[in-house]
């Protein structure tokens, strides 16, 4: 479903190239839990940001469900990751300003359609996950794990073809981490494929697959599945 | 140590017999702990000569009698202190994988480093695993003893992740002096 | 950490990240501290060439007697000269004349006493002047007249060389008899000066027996105010005897008023230069979290405060080091056209050296630096208001509620009130009540500026509401957002509004004073001069003062004669001094004058006019008379004539804008029989019905072709050209209405970019979960926008009232109240329309920049 041939990431950081990623050839199945190990610097983010089309490879292609990633325009790949991606982030990057449904709403919002048409919806997706009381609060009222929460409803709104996940408890407690990644796992066993990026081996267990990434290359494709 | 505090604390809850004692030793800490029978009655056998448990013999058609284990009060008691009180020692190191890497020369680190790498693999598998198997147990149990068994579950996860911190370490730090050579 | 040491590794870090934003400051504060360098430095130096001039022309004479304008009769000067201490009382006439050829450049010719003069003033004559011309030859040949060297050189004439001059009696001939070295009166004006004997140039110039000016030298031992109080016993009322340093003043006090609007416009520069320091310094203060960190390592509220005001007095002693020299250079730019414009508005002067003192531009520089730190102490003192916890905590809304809080709310309504009261009292009292001054209105302007500045932050708050109420769903995700992003950070947005709010206000209220003084002053126009074609010696555009040469009033039989000429109505016009108040005296013939023109009483009966009117000791005058003096029609006011002060009747109170202080109209046959004066400033020509006035214009020029130069122009021509004088000189207004709006801008510039680079972040999200770099950039245009709208509503509504009160206040004793307020509409759905397209110009770099954004950087960060 996803698709990495030979992708290749090379930046400039303070004059001095950066291989971020080397020639990575992947294949992510529909309805996997794929997580994402390797230490700082390995290039997990940026694979993950890749197949989030939130960059693009310097050189080989990536494609989700049939649709290249590569060499788009960047209009293109902000309709990919609107309507194809859902993301969540170690840091929640909700907007402040926004209520809970107004930051769950936001990705339909940005396609011209009345907040009064999701609304609903994201209630509802809010309800699902237990913020039914929380529906008008503002990032700033709500506490961490609830924070990842509403986040996770705003990657889903769009009914994404892939959840992007990176470090998505970095900032949580053990126990408000392993909520998370319960809500994550179920989401998976319902059908949703997950692709976690972190480097936390507790965090990385539950996913129904594990991959390490070494100086940019794959090192480990641990697949066993729990099932 | 342990395991004598294990069976006295299966007997307080209930009388049985050695081999329902085994069973019971299995469901609760079996995934860390693996005791053969020979190893359950020569505890038992100490816990008696110490009064700490007692047995009735329960006569059967066709077979040998059995005998049905019991706590005295004195067991009773010291379980209660033993359950009281902290753990003075921290967990001994005793990792098979340490003494590996004693006896493994860092003058060649290239060997190390692979049995790091693959040993490292394993545990992720294992945790993979063990994560696995607390989501199933979350699933379908709702009985109170479910939370004594996700902990330790956790507990064995933690340890694991701890491992394979360590490992991590122990990769970089070897690395290093490489690069320093 | 030392004090210094902590402005040195952290401020002055922060002012070279911040570039922009402290450039633009810099450029506010340099601009205000410039414009008021330069107008110093331009007034004094006008002031002091017209003093140098006077007291060349003056020589050793330590006492002047001036009268009339139309001259006083020879037989004072007798009277003068017998009084005791005088040792010397010479005769002058002073007046304008032009050069037929060359450069048709106009000069003054001093008629002297060429037995007498030389005790008092040195001439020195050039050596090239073979026979130093002879005293006796001037008296024996009217036409001699002595040139300035450098006049000569520049107009290339020579010795003997005969000259034709524009007088009175129309072209005359003069014969060049020397050259005058540039020493003494000679020095004068820029050397553009003649020099005739008395009795010619009272010829000449239509003045015979009289004369301008007497020139008294003293005798040692006399005190001046001894000699001052004899000579004012022998005369008649109404003449003044001043030193020549009194006349500078007098000439001071004349270029008050125009002083006054110069400081007006430099004060409102430095205004705006203190919004950009206000709005630097409260940007810095909302957006560092290093305030918060130096919190947290135990800086001291005090330290805090010293360090902003530290650093502004850096920033704004470079901008006002930087203003002063500005200032320098436009001083040198602007002082020959400010010379230019005080010449023909109040003496001619010709100003070739910039004259400032060293003490001078340093209180210009500490006046600048002294504004800034006011402008900063506001925000700075905010700054205390940031909590060491800050430091951990990324969320800036705390740091918003001091601007919305109930002092300020308070403050606000205070100051509002008190331009209230203003107005009020302005309703109230009548319109030459001394209590409307420029002081009151300046100050009724500042509170409301200040009042509604304060409030802008709930205006805003109402405002946004509105918005997302009726508005934002119709622009999509893209206008909610915006709105937000406004209301989360009002206080500094608040500041964007207020600079776009001064400067609107500052253009809606000239344009409505303006569009109401110049509906006022064109529709006189219209009333007053009907006639068909207006005929004037000098350029019939020049106003009181300029050199016009009248023309004696028989020409007007003669202008009858020529055929379709149905009347030549003259005009004559000249100033009085009235308790030391210039007045312009109007002179006209009133029977003929009201066949074909009106104009506005509003005080007596129209037919009175021509009934009591002509021939009798009876004057009409406008409203500031009026006020000025108490004068009600039936009254009496005393008008100094040549014969001394006489009573004339008030048959009437009319409206007339002729002139800024005070309009007195005489009838012809009164002014005669008093001034023993028969000169004409201008003929107003009526064509017989039925002729053709383009050629009974070209016949009048024909007749006079060799005999004067004259402007003949048609009445329709001579009227757009008035206008379009008028309109000339609110050009500064407009100047500075475009200058307010460029700073504006910045302001909003300023503010959006410091609001899009905090919002990196968030920025970086939405991208992330799909928004488009142009959906990116419509939120920051629209929030552009809505600044704009914001600021332009509010700035709208107090131009209007600003508007009212100055011209209430400013233009009512000038105009006087027939004057009425008339809102300029257009330039309110101008202003609007610029206010948003500026900020939404404004809004491109920062949408730009915003787009542009690199999402996975802006993410990684914090």
């Amino acid at each position: 479903m996803i698709e990495l041939k030979h992708a290749s990431k090379k930046y400039q950081q303070g004059g001095r190239e950066v291989h971020a990623l080397r020639d990575v050839s992947l294949n992510i199945r529909k309805g996997e839990f794929l997580s994402v190990m390797g230490p700082s610097g390995s290039g997990k983010s940026t694979l993950l940001n890749l197949i989030g089309g939130l960059d693009q490879p310097t050189s080989g292609e990536i494609f989700i469900d049939g649709r290249p990633l590569h060499g788009i325009s960047d209009d293109e790949l902000t309709l990919i990751r609107r309507r194809r991606v859902g993301f969540i982030f170690q840091f929640f990057n909700l907007l402040p300003i926004l209520s809970a449904v107004e930051n769950v709403s936001l990705p339909i919002l940005l396609e011209g359609t009345p907040f009064s048409e999701i609304r609903p919806k994201a209630v509802a997706l809010l309800e699902q996950m237990g913020l039914g009381e929380r529906v008008e609060h503002r990032p700033e009222q709500l506490s961490g794990g609830e924070m990842q929460r509403v986040a996770i409803c705003r990657a889903l709104i769009s009914n994404p073809a892939v959840l992007l996940a990176d470090e998505p408890t970095g900032n949580l407690d053990s126990h408000t981490s392993e909520e998370i990644f319960l809500l994550l796992k179920s989401l998976n066993e319902q059908g949703q494929t997950i692709v976690m990026v972190t480097h936390d081996p507790k965090a990385a267990a539950y996913g129904t697959r594990i991959i390490t990434l070494k100086d940019g290359a794959l090192s480990e494709d641990i697949s066993i599945g729990g099932k | 140590m342990s395991v004598k505090y294990a069976m006295l604390g299966i007997l307080a809850e209930k009388d049985l017999h050695g081999y329902e004692l085994k069973s019971s030793f299995d469901e609760k800490v079996g995934e860390f702990w693996s005791l053969n029978y020979g190893q359950i009655y020569s505890t038992l056998d100490r816990l008696e000569k110490e009064d700490l448990v007692t047995h009735d013999r329960q006569v059967q058609d066709k077979r040998p009698d059995r005998k049905i284990y019991s706590i005295t009060k004195k067991g009773r008691k010291e379980l209660d202190e033993w359950l009281a009180a902290p753990i003075n020692r921290v967990r001994a190191l005793r990792d098979e994988f340490f003494i590996k890497l004693v006896f493994t020369g860092t003058d060649n680190p290239g060997p190390v480093l692979d049995l790091i790498e693959k040993q490292k693999a394993l545990y992720l598998r294992q945790m993979n695993h063990l994560t696995h198997q607390k989501i199933a147990l979350k699933k379908k149990a709702k009985d109170p003893a479910a939370l004594t068994t996700e902990l330790l579950m956790d507990a064995g996860l933690f340890h694991a992740e701890a491992d394979i911190k360590w490992l991590t370490l122990c990769e970089a730090k070897i690395k290093a002096t490489l690069v320093k050579k | 950490m030392n004090f210094f040491n902590l402005l040195r590794r952290v401020s002055l870090k922060h002012i070279r990240h911040q570039k922009a934003r402290t450039i633009i400051a810099i450029f506010g504060i340099a601009l205000g501290v410039a414009s008021m360098t330069s107008i110093d430095i331009v007034n004094s130096s006008v002031i002091r060439s017209l003093e140098d001039s006077i007291n060349r022309i003056t020589g050793r004479a330590v006492l002047q007697v001036t009268g009339a304008e139309s001259g006083f009769p020879e037989s004072l000067l007798e009277r003068v000269q017998a009084v005791p201490g005088v040792e010397y009382a010479v005769p002058m006439i002073e007046t304008n004349a032009n050069l037929a050829a060359g450069s048709e450049r106009s000069f003054v010719v001093l008629g002297v006493d060429v037995l007498q003069d030389n005790k008092v003033r040195d001439y020195s004559v050039t050596d090239e002047s073979a026979d130093i011309p002879d005293p006796l030859l001037f008296l024996a040949k009217p036409d001699s007249i002595l040139l300035t060297r450098e006049m000569a050189k520049r107009e290339g004439i020579a010795i003997d060389q005969k000259i034709q001059v524009q007088t009175v009696q129309g072209l005359k001939t003069f014969t060049v008899r020397g050259l005058l070295e540039p020493d003494g009166p000679a020095k004068a004006l820029g050397g553009d000066i003649a020099i005739m004997d008395i009795y010619a140039a009272q010829l000449a110039f239509g003045k015979e027996g009289r004369i301008d000016r007497i020139d008294v030298s003293t005798l040692r031992g006399e005190t001046l105010d001894t000699m001052k109080a004899r000579i004012q016993a022998v005369l008649p009322e109404g003449y003044n005897i001043d030193t020549p340093a009194g006349r500078t003043r007098q000439i001071e006090n004349l270029m008050a008023r125009f002083r006054k609007s110069m400081d007006l416009i430099s004060f409102m520069a430095l205004f705006v230069g203190m919004y950009l320091i206000y709005n630097t310094v409260s940007i810095s203060v909302v957006q560092r979290r290093e305030i918060g960190i130096l919190r947290a390592l135990g800086t001291t509220q005090g330290q805090i405060i010293r360090l902003f005001l530290a650093e502004t007095v850096v920033i704004s002693v470079i901008a006002s080091l930087l203003g002063v020299f500005l200032g320098l250079a436009l001083a040198k730019l602007s002082i020959t056209a400010v010379a230019q414009t005080v010449s023909s508005m109040y003496a001619r002067s010709e100003v070739t050296e910039l004259e400032f003192s060293r003490l001078n531009l340093l209180k210009d520089v500490c006046i600048g630096v002294f504004a800034s730190i006011i402008a900063a102490a506001f925000p700075a003192r905010s700054s205390t208001r940031i909590v060491p916890v800050s430091a951990i905590r990324s969320l800036p809304y705390s740091a918003d509620a001091h601007l919305l809080n109930r002092t300020l709310k308070i403050l606000s309504a205070c100051f509002m009130l008190l331009a209230g009261v203003v107005i009020i009292i302005y309703k109230s009292v009548g319109p030459a009540s001394s209590i409307r001054n420029s002081t009151t209105t300046t100050a009724a302007m500042i509170f409301l500026l200040l009042g509604i500045s304060l409030a802008t932050p709930l205006f805003l708050r109402w405002f946004i509401q509105a918005f997302r109420c009726f508005l934002a769903a119709r622009l999509g995700a893209g206008g909610r957002l915006a709105g937000l992003n406004l209301q989360k950070n009002l206080s500094r947005n608040a500041v964007a509004v207020a600079a776009v709010f001064f400067s609107i206000s500052l253009s809606v209220s000239s344009a409505s004073m303006i569009n109401s003084a110049r509906r006022g002053l064109r529709d006189y126009i219209d009333s007053v001069e009907r006639s068909d074609i207006i005929i004037t010696s000098g350029h019939p555009l020049a106003s009181a003062g300029a050199p016009t040469i009248p023309m004696p009033l028989s020409m007007a039989r003669e202008l009858e004669a020529v055929p379709g000429v149905q009347s030549a109505d003259p005009f004559r016009k000249l100033f009085l001094n009235i308790s030391g108040k210039r007045v312009l005296l109007e002179i006209i013939d009133e029977l003929r004058w009201t066949k074909h023109n009106t104009c506005t009483i509003t005080e007596g009966r129209r037919e009175d006019l021509s009934a009591k009117m002509p021939g009798q000791d009876n004057v009409v005058v406008n409203e500031i008379v009026a006020a000025r003096m108490g004068l009600k029609p039936g009254d009496s006011i005393v008008l100094p004539t040549p014969d001394g002060p006489k009573r004339f009747g008030v048959v009437a109170i009319i409206v007339s804008y002729a002139s800024d202080s005070g309009v007195i109209v005489m009838d012809y046959r009164t002014y005669e029989r008093h001034w023993r004066d028969n000169v004409a400033d201008m003929f107003s020509v009526y064509v017989k019905p039925g002729s053709d006035i383009p050629a009974v214009r070209a016949a009048i020029q024909d007749r006079f072709r060799n005999k004067r130069k004259m402007f003949v122009l048609p009445s329709l021509e001579f009227r757009a050209e008035i206008k379009k004088l008028l309109d000339r000189s609110f050009v500064m207004n407009d100047a500075v209405n475009v200058l307010t709006l460029v700073i504006a801008g910045f302001g909003i510039v300023v503010t959006l970019l410091a609001s899009v680079l905090e919002r990196t972040r968030e920025i970086g999200i939405l991208r992330a979960i799909g928004m488009k770099r142009s959906q990116v950039s419509a939120v920051v245009i629209i929030e552009s926008a809505l600044l704009g709208m914001a600021g332009g509503l509010l700035g709208s509504a107090a131009g209007v009232l600003i508007g009212w009160i100055n011209l209430e206040g400013f233009f009512r004793i000038d105009f006087g109240s027939s004057i009425t307020y008339h809102i300029h509409y257009g330039s309110i759905a101008w202003a609007l329309l610029l206010a948003i397209g500026l900020a939404v110009l404004a809004g491109l770099y920062p949408a730009r920049r915003a787009a542009k954004t690199n999402i996975t950087e802006a993410l990684s960060y914090e």
